[in-house]
């Protein structure tokens, strides 16, 4: 995805495509075509989602919670909204966080961009680029624009090869 | 001494911990669902519901080995490793000072030289962990 797409000011794209503001979000499988033709670590993102989900309480020995459906769900569409976006992306690290959430981190060179979805109404985020003296965290709440994310999420893209 | 949930904090100049002492943290295990057990991540260095900081055990007091007993963990959990003083001086990506004390809280006789990181836990705080300890060889 280029920053020219993604600076378009007049697209809608708020986290509400993500995160619920009431209502529960899609429960639509990760598993459908399109997704998998984005994304060559689908499968094995959505197998680990799947152990994920399976992880019995106190699964850290230090009294972590189970993982939440809701935030398992919330990293799918998640997914699927970076695939539908055109961003071109290594398959980020996924684990489950102790406190029942999911956390993914993407890291190229000294960039890093993290965030976890927790079932809840928000989700927190991190960039950080310690060579550009950069640390941005926040969180996102379902009005919010998503662009904001997606902009610096795309600083950790693969380069497109030239022909 | 003042008593917290999970421990007593204590304010006592003999249990200061010394800046060039090593602590030990048991990180999630690298079985197939989770990511390889060489990479450390921002997730091992986050609070559990209820918990006011990451816990590690003192090298003065407890081997790695010991850490699994204590934990009731399986040799599959690695264990890693910092220096006190790089977590006192831990930074932020744009190189502010996150603040983060290391402070020692007692849980009883079961569970020698625990401490506590302590400090305000941000997504950055748990990133700067995550790249500070390092995976101790399992022997």
């Amino acid at each position: 995805m280029t920053n020219d797409v993604i600076d378009q000011e007049d697209s809608q794209l708020i986290a509400g495509a993500i995160l619920p503001r009431g209502d529960l979000i899609s429960e639509e499988p990760i598993t459908d075509d399109f997704f998998k033709s984005e994304f060559p670590w689908t499968e094995e993102a959505s197998e680990q989602l799947l152990q994920i989900a399976m992880l019995p309480k106190n699964w850290d020995c230090l009294g972590g919670v189970r993982p939440r459906g809701e935030a398992i769900r919330q990293v799918e569409q998640f997914f699927r909204l970076l695939a539908a976006e055109g961003m071109r992306l290594n398959k980020p690290s996924i684990n489950p966080t102790p406190a029942g959430g999911i956390d993914l981190e993407w890291e190229a060179g000294s960039k890093s961009f993290g965030i976890e979805f927790d079932g809840g109404h928000a989700a927190r985020y991190l960039f950080e680029d310690p060579s550009s003296r950069r640390s941005i965290e926040d969180d996102l709440f379902p009005s919010d624009d998503l662009h904001a994310v997606l902009k610096l999420l795309s600083e950790l893209q693969i380069p497109t090869r030239r022909r | 001494m003042t008593c917290w949930s999970g421990g007593k904090v204590s304010s006592s100049d003999d249990d200061r911990i010394d800046d060039d002492e090593i602590v030990y943290r048991l990180i999630q295990p690298g079985t197939h669902w989770f990511e390889p057990p060489d990479r450390i991540k921002s997730s091992s260095f986050k609070l559990r519901p209820g918990e006011m900081g990451i816990s590690v055990f003192r090298a003065a007091f407890v081997s790695p080995a010991d850490v699994r007993r204590i934990l009731h963990a399986t040799n599959s959990y690695p264990v890693a490793e910092c220096r006190v003083g790089d977590i006192r001086r831990a930074v932020k990506g744009d190189q502010s000072a996150l603040n983060l004390s290391v402070i020692v809280v007692d849980r009883g006789p079961e569970e020698p030289g625990h401490a506590e990181i302590r400090g305000d836990m941000t997504a950055a705080a748990s990133k700067a962990l995550s790249r500070l300890f390092k995976l101790v060889p399992q022997s």
